[in-house]
């Protein structure tokens, strides 16, 4: 068995990256769950065959239902795969009568909300664009370990001349290819936005065409950034002068230009306005709606089949009545589900999610969990959550369910077909909620309309339900990925923008309504940041690396083989200051909690900084969420994980 | 081994500016070559994985090169490797395979590894039943950023200091692409003072004592006997009976035996007379001991003095054996050669002074060298006890044999510094040396 490419699919011809090579040991590992676990009293697992499974959830979802009414029921799921199937879950509690869930979301959602407001729409150009772009900037982005498929448009940006910014606290594998490398402090990013900025309106290299014919809050915002003179600039994030004049000269003279936004540095409590900041610097010269120019940070083309895009079908809906109680917060998720009353929470369902050490605060969560009555998580692996089960279901993986998913970069809607029968044990989503609706004395009929399946030419002619309204058939996507209808190769290529004014809002009227931010893109502290000589002097970085993805895929064999267990990177300085050398035991500590981890030397790290990449487990001593606080970012109800200050001490 | 042109025949082409150092080259060749059980035969290695501020940071993938002068196939004695004419890879037989190591010693790039389960080494194939059908090798159709891709040996092959990579005169086909960048980004972090020993972890080591103890003791058993069955010819009081020698022979070819990963199919040893000296040194070890065991039964004068000239070809084949493994720095000769050893022993057992003084004086004057040379394989104290062992053993106040058992001491102990300090060149150890000289070069 092996995985190659696609080439027909233009943003990623090269194949998958090292994880999914991984997949062909994933979907054999020794490790995966293969039928339903029933927790014993000493924390270990024992097989219990499925009846036996469904029945014990069954009777404890009706006992807890009468006593509580259906929002006792906690129904957590997160991105943990993709997919139109992946909608059965919540169709199933709405037939329960009703469930609890989250708003809000891991990942992305401030900057989705800083860019809606602005630019009205999450959409960008053809990932291949990027090789027209004279100017590149990756702030706070590792192309090169989180999207590699990138990498190669960039290496043939700069062999055409293109010049390469990096922006980044640490000297990245993607900084080695940067010809200005700026290392600042976390969480000034916004201010060094403004600060660029202000060079520009300084010295009149703003494009004034674009500006009056497409932006709106021009005005207000020189007004603003007038203030954020290069010395001010420079000390706030502790670059050179020269180096953010330099930046500011190289968006002056270099068009096209594209900013490339990470979406760590997008955690934070200031990151909206400070996403909106960066995203002012391409507005105001020109960069929107033109080939090799634009806003790399979402493309949400592909999201033709939910009718509210991202990032406002993750916010509590407007009316809270109904049977789908949308009040926990996924950023504060262990506090919220504490807090939680009439009904409070008595039970759990967790799928596709590893929330206890991938949410805020793991502590809490963990405690939200145990004080729960019961718990049930489907799962590959026995994850840290799933450990926390009392019934553990198997999941699927993606080979065994055929389903039509689309991408957040590219603009293909693409087929996931069958290919693997499931081991005997498994069963796909859809056929367990249609055994547990079953069971509860869900009627058949209502079960048929709300879950897809059981055969292979049902699940088929339901997702071709779903394709028909945009003419796209099965067959067309068995000959390869398509087009979304809504792609654009250049996006806002007509420089019409979905804004209350029809422009390019730096000025936002919704920030302050919605969110109670200020109308313009300015910059303030993050809430928790290090303070030099005081408890906490360190900032703490949970970088992703191309190792897994969160907490995916580490406890394979062949990536374990690069990177076995968790460590702290530290700067040889900040170690030396702490008695602590390459391989010394650190304890790594904040009011929250602590790790206790071997010291790893990085000479590319900012000193003041230390970084524990994120996605090792609990269970292996390295969750990085015992040392973060469930904080929302400024907008879009996402997870500030990165207001996190820490102190470092030899063991 | 005689390999025909390889001209036009495929090379893997290695573009160090695209290489992220990702692993899923690696990945791949495990999915192609063992079902995603094992981790493959590629390796990445990393140069300054801490980022030191006055150095890049690169990667390099290497697997087999496939050499047009294969150092593995000439040396190896059972004959187990064979060129793949189509496509110019270089096979290993497995079922042909003793499991000495021997290749793995000779191999510059690391490409034969030992498989300890099956007692046979393993390496590279070049995929080359893919090659055959068109296709490219798996590692290279999975690198996701083209920097490793496959190509065709016709072509220069760029310098990179980074890599380590000295010219070794194999022909590899491997070919460098020319790196657009060969500075570290200009960063606004603070310099620091560039210590080499924090910008690359040092190289594992490929031979230890503890893994070769057992040639140690074969290589100072072998000359101690030819040098007592040679003074027994010179003088017949002093020669030895036949239940020691054939003992002491015994014992030191099942003891090296055992280093094999098959010692049974140890007879395979002898194949390969055309190129390996370690298939000489076999060969000559079963005719000194033949002709030695002969001359005990049939004291004839012409098979003992056969049986010696056998064992000196014999000690002269163990240090040509050695003397082909390509080193990092050190001097290929080493006080412990077994030619000097067996001629200060005969010297001492056969009185010719003039032999057993220079012969000792050339060993003073190794060991010397390799005292200035690097690091020492003996700890101080033995390293003392050696020096006296052999001086009491030439200064002629003792009988000849007791000074003969001091002299066996004093060399067994060198020998295994010998082992202790012999580093072939890897990959892992020259990139740590080409760190050394960069950050030597940033420091003046």
């Amino acid at each position: 068995m092996g995985i190659a490419g696609l080439e027909t699919n233009r943003a990623t011809p090269e194949g998958p990256c090292l994880k999914g090579l991984a997949y062909v040991e994933r979907a054999h590992s020794k490790q995966r769950i293969e039928g339903p676990l029933r927790r014993l009293c000493d924390g270990s697992f024992e097989p219990i065959g499925w009846e036996a499974a469904i029945e014990t959830i069954a009777s404890t979802l009706e006992r807890l239902h009468s006593r509580h009414g259906p929002q006792t029921v906690l129904y957590y799921s997160a991105s943990g795969t993709k997919g139109l199937l992946n909608e059965a879950g919540l169709a199933f509690w709405r037939l329960f009568g009703g469930c609890t869930t989250t708003y809000g979301d891991l990942c992305w959602p401030a900057g989705l909300e800083a860019t809606r407001l602005t630019l009205g729409a999450n959409s960008h150009n053809a990932p291949w664009d990027l090789e027209n772009a004279r100017l590149i900037v990756m702030w706070g982005k590792n192309p090169a370990e989180t999207n590699i498929h990138q990498l190669p448009q960039v290496d043939r940006a700069q062999s055409a001349g293109a010049t390469l910014v990096v922006i980044d606290p640490r000297r990245t594998e993607t900084a080695e290819r940067a010809d200005v490398l700026a290392q600042l402090r976390p969480g000034t990013d916004g201010a060094l936005a403004l600060g660029i900025g202000h060079i520009l309106v300084r010295d009149a290299c703003v494009d004034r065409d674009f500006i009056s014919r497409n932006v709106l809050g021009f005005e207000d915002y020189c007004r603003l950034v007038a203030a954020y003179d290069p010395q001010r600039v420079a000390a706030l994030t502790e670059l050179p002068v020269a180096t953010v004049e330099s930046i500011a000269r190289l968006f002056a003279t270099l068009r096209p230009a594209t900013i490339v936004p990470g979406f760590g540095m997008q955690r934070y409590t200031n990151s909206g306005q400070t996403l909106r900041a960066m995203l002012a610097l391409l507005a105001i010269t020109g960069n929107i709606g033109k080939p090799g120019a634009g806003w790399m940070y979402a493309n949400l083309q592909t999201q033709i089949f939910s009718e509210r895009k991202d990032p406002l079908d993750l916010y509590p809906p407007e009316d809270p009545a109904g049977p789908v109680r949308v009040s926990i917060s996924t950023a504060r998720l262990g506090r919220d589900m504490l807090r939680t009353t009439e009904p409070p929470l008595t039970f759990a369902w967790v799928e596709r999610g590893n929330p206890i050490p991938q949410n805020p605060e793991t502590q809490t969560v963990l405690e939200a969990f145990r004080k729960l009555e019961f718990r049930v998580v489907v799962e590959e692996f026995l994850t840290d959550t799933a450990r926390e089960a009392d019934i553990v279901l198997p999941a699927k993986n993606f080979f065994e369910q055929t389903d039509v998913i689309g991408a957040y970069w590219h603009p293909y809607l693409q087929l996931r077909p069958k290919i693997l029968e499931p081991p005997p044990g498994v069963r796909p989503e859809t056929e367990i909620y249609r055994a547990l609706g079953r069971r509860l004395g869900i009627a058949e009929q209502e079960l048929a309309e709300a879950l897809p399946g059981p055969s292979e030419e049902a699940i088929e002619a339901w997702l071709a339900a779903k394709l028909a309204p945009f003419g796209i058939t099965l067959d067309e996507l068995r000959k390869g990925p398509v087009l979304s209808p809504e792609f654009e190769e250049v996006a806002f290529a007509e420089l019409k923008f979905p804004t209350p004014s029809g422009r390019i809002e730096l000025r936002s009227e919704e920030a302050r309504g919605r969110w109670g931010q200020d109308e313009l893109p300015s910059w303030r502290e993050a809430e928790e940041r290090p303070t030099p000589g005081g408890p906490y002097p360190l900032h703490i970085l949970t970088p992703n690396t191309k190792n897994r993805i969160h907490s995916q895929f580490g406890n394979l064999e062949t990536i374990r083989r690069m990177e076995p267990s968790p460590s702290v990177a530290m700067h040889p300085r900040d170690a030396r200051d702490r008695n602590l050398g390459e391989g010394s035991r650190a304890r790594v500590f904040n009011a929250r909690g602590e790790l206790r981890l071997p010291v790893r030397l990085d000479w590319g790290l900012k000193p003041g900084c230390i970084a524990i990449t994120n996605g090792f487990w609990l269970s292996e001593g390295g969750a990085v969420n015992v040392l973060s606080e469930g904080r929302e970012t400024d907008m879009g109800f996402g997870a500030a994980f990165h207001d996190n200050a820490v102190q470092a001490e030899k063991v | 081994m005689a390999s025909p042109s390889l001209s036009g025949r495929p090379a893997f082409v290695f573009a160090p500016d695209r290489c992220t150092g990702c692993e899923a080259c690696r990945i791949a060749c495990g999915i192609e070559n063992a079902g995603g059980r094992d981790t493959g035969w590629r390796t990445v290695l990393t140069f300054n994985p801490a980022r030191h501020p006055a150095l890049p940071t690169r990667h390099l993938s290497l697997a087999c090169n496939h050499c047009e002068t294969p150092a593995c196939a000439l040396g190896c004695p059972a004959s187990a490797y064979r060129r793949d004419a189509a496509t110019g890879a270089l096979v290993l037989e497995p079922e042909r395979c003793i499991g000495c190591r021997y290749c793995s010693w000779l191999c510059p790039y690391d490409a034969p590894r030992f498989d300890a389960a099956a007692g046979v080494m393993t390496k590279c194939t070049f995929c080359a039943p893919r090659l055959a059908g068109g296709r490219p090798p798996a590692c290279t159709e999975a690198c996701p950023t083209a920097a490793l891709s496959i190509g065709s040996r016709n072509g220069r092959s760029a310098e990179l200091a980074f890599t380590g990579l000295a010219e070794t005169g194999l022909g590899p086909a491997l070919r460098l692409v020319a790196s657009r960048r060969q500075t570290p980004p200009p960063a606004s972090a603070s310099q620091a003072i560039l210590d080499s020993a924090r910008v690359q972890p040092t190289a594992p080591r490929k031979i230890t004592l503890r893994s070769e103890w057992t040639l140690a003791l074969f290589t100072v058993v072998m000359p101690a006997l030819v040098a007592w069955l040679g003074s027994g010819l010179v003088a017949p009081a002093r020669a030895p009976a036949a239940l020691p020698f054939l003992g002491l022979a015994a014992l030191a070819m099942a003891v090296s035996m055992l280093h094999l990963g098959r010692p049974l199919r140890a007879w395979r040893a002898l194949v390969n007379l055309r190129s390996s000296w370690l298939s000489r040194e076999a060969a000559l070890s079963a005719l000194f001991v033949g002709l030695g065991t002969g001359w005990f039964v049939q004291p004839v004068v012409s098979v003992g003095w056969a049986a010696l000239v056998a064992g000196l070809a014999l000690v002269l084949s163990i240090d040509a054996v050695y003397r082909a493994i390509p080193r990092t720095g050190r001097s290929a000769w080493h006080s412990s050669d077994v030619v000097l050893t067996t001629l200060l022993l005969l010297g001492i057992g056969t009185d010719t002074t003039l032999v057993a003084w220079t012969a000792a004086a050339l060993k003073a004057l190794l060991f010397a060298a390799r005292w200035r040379s690097g690091p020492f394989g003996l700890p101080i104290p033995l390293a003392g006890l050696r020096l006296v062992l052999l001086a009491l053993a030439v200064a002629e106040s003792l009988g000849w044999s007791v000074a003969f058992v001091l002299a066996v001491v004093g060399e067994a102990l060198d020998r295994s510094a010998f082992y202790s300090e012999l580093e072939p060149v890897t990959p892992a150890a020259g990139m740590a040396a080409a760190a050394s000289r960069a950050a030597a070069v940033v420091r003046s």
